[in-house]
């Protein structure tokens, strides 16, 4: 491939390397084979063709059912892509104390500390490139404010087809002060500004992430944030019961199916239901399982479990974990594509972030003719 | 094969153009093979056939392969126009699904090559313009690189290290994760 090949034939064949990993290790072949890896034409190709790779899950390990979230952990995808020690999060600062991850997004965490006393900034890091940055709390979060949100978003999207890196990120902080809900925009080298927006939303019932967005309910409207841009924007939910009734522990979510359909979920009445979102914006009733009929045969079953509610412990990508609230609570969890159940295998926390192997990968050393 | 046989009678119906090898050697194929490569599609639309293609850039060793290939592809392609109609549905799912098996088995033996040929085929078929073929043999040569270390690859491929030891160490610190 040194004399024979042109450059047209090396870009055809390096662009059906279909992993990561051995595409980066091409780029050390030579430094022809590298120039054609590191071209921002090519990576931009390479990444329409290959999406994105998702190397694994964090979440927050949980260590009972009562606990709330505690350090963060990371499931590598089956097979895994690149070795489990490079995941861990060692290099961050103040090691001894305990992060929890707030969001998760490409290649990059947002992180608080447990102790705001201590350690009041956040930080966004890159695991695989053990590099972080802090964020500098918002002043306007420090004092006279009630509680606050934290959302990791893409930076602007680079010529090589990346949408989120260490020096290209935004961070949205959502807060409310004087009963009115207002926003800000961290950037990367400008720190926080200003966003306008509209000071009579509410983002305090959770619906989960997925797609690269979050959601909410507030009132009768689903609230949608979108991850790329920061944008919120609102669409109606189905009539199906009191969406924002007041209690504490939700028992809804949202999640995209493989196909990209958004769906919400449901528990009342030991069933869960599937509605999906149709072309036209209106929500069909989908699928539904009562609880008891679809755990029967999972060890620990017992019929009296279900007599009252359900919580929902973790809302994965493509299951969630269910506990019935009860004396002897045994988790399951359910596949969200066949709605079967499964005994839950551990406590991974409220979220689980998927997470993406960094792009553009970092080629820049010996790309000179 | 019925369809298979569909195929040679439409073959031998149809018009047949003469490919010439950069050593001068003559193919006879018909126009339904040859127009597998977009290149030669273009040439006959063009009416610039007369008197037989000179390809400058193919040796016959490496055109005889890819007409061989040619051939087994567009007898597929008329196989399953040919059959559509004269099979219930389930026995036409049946004759394709046996017609794509045997069809990637040539493709796998197809590929059972040395490097060097392999190089050449990639090159015929990007100079041809012959997509399934292109697709087939870079895939092959993508699939080798998958899992190994960047001097596996240069051992491979013949290919001369021009970095210095120094920037290999700085190559790899960028993305030390994918090398350990």
């Amino acid at each position: 491939m040194d004399e024979s090949g042109s450059d047209d034939v090396l870009r055809l064949v390096l662009e059906r390397v279909d992993s990561r990993v051995s595409l980066i290790r091409a780029a050390a072949v030579c430094r022809r084979w590298r120039r054609a890896i590191a071209d921002a034409a090519f990576l931009r190709r390479y990444r329409s063709l290959h999406g994105p790779a998702v190397a694994g899950y964090y979440h927050n390990e949980r260590i009972s059912l009562r606990w709330r979230d505690g350090r963060p952990a990371f499931v590598p995808s089956s097979p895994s892509m690149v070795d489990a020690r490079h995941f861990s999060l060692d290099f961050l600062p103040d090691v001894a104390g305990s992060w929890t991850i707030l969001d998760g997004r490409g290649s990059l965490l947002l992180l608080g500390h447990a102790s705001h006393a201590e350690f009041s900034d956040n930080v966004v890091c890159e695991p695989l490139t053990r590099r972080y940055r802090r964020i500098h709390l918002l002043p306007d979060c420090v004092d006279g404010c009630y509680g606050w949100e934290l959302f990791l978003l893409d930076g602007e999207s680079n010529e090589a087809g990346g949408r989120i890196s260490m020096s290209n990120f935004r961070v949205l902080c959502v807060f409310l002060r004087g009963g009115l809900t207002h926003a800000a925009m961290y950037t990367v080298g400008s720190s926080w500004n200003k966003k306008n927006i509209d000071p009579s939303l509410k983002l305090s019932v959770p619906m989960g992430h997925s797609g690269g967005c979050w959601y909410f309910v507030q009132g009768k409207a689903l609230i949608i944030l979108d991850g790329s841009t920061g944008d919120f924007s609102s669409s109606e939910l189905p009539p199906l019961r009191d969406w924002d009734s007041d209690t504490w522990e939700h028992d809804f979510f949202v999640a995209n199916g493989r196909d990209g359909r958004l769906h919400i979920f449901t528990l009342s009445d030991n069933t869960m239901k599937m509605l999906t979102r149709l072309e036209g914006g209106e929500w069909a009733l989908e699928k539904s399982i009562v609880l008891p009929e679809a755990t029967s045969g999972l060890p620990g079953y017992e019929p009296s479990s279900f007599s009252g509610l359900q919580l929902i412990l973790t809302i994965g990508t493509g299951f969630v974990i269910l506990v019935p609230l009860c004396v002897n609570m045994w988790p399951f969890s359910i596949n969200l594509e066949t709605m079967e159940a499964a005994p839950a295998e551990k406590n991974m926390g409220q979220l689980v972030y998927e997470f993406e192997l960094p792009w553009p990968p970092a080629l820049h050393a010996c790309l000179d003719r | 094969m019925a369809s298979a046989g569909s195929g040679d009678e439409k073959a031998a119906a149809a018009a047949m153009i003469t490919l010439i090898s950069s050593d001068n050697e003559k193919f006879e194929v018909t126009e339904a093979t040859a127009t597998l490569s977009q290149t030669i599609r273009h040439m006959i639309e063009d009416g610039c056939t007369d008197g037989g293609v000179p390809l400058p850039n193919v040796t016959s060793k490496i055109l005889a392969r890819v007409i061989e290939y040619c051939k087994k592809h567009a007898t597929a392609a008329a196989g399953e126009e040919g059959s559509s109609s004269s099979f219930s549905d389930a026995a036409f799912l049946e004759v394709d699904r046996a017609f794509l098996e045997e069809l990637e088995e040539f493709d796998d033996a197809f590929l059972e090559v040395d490097r060097a040929t392999l190089f050449d085929l990639i090159l015929a078929a990007n100079y041809l313009d012959i997509k399934g073929l292109l697709n087939l043999t870079c895939q092959k040569v993508a699939d080798s690189v998958k899992g190994k270390t960047p001097e596996q690859i240069r051992e491979m491929y013949n290919i001369v290290n021009d970095l210095t030891p120094e920037e290999e160490a700085e190559i790899r610190r960028e993305t030390q994760w994918a090398f350990e």
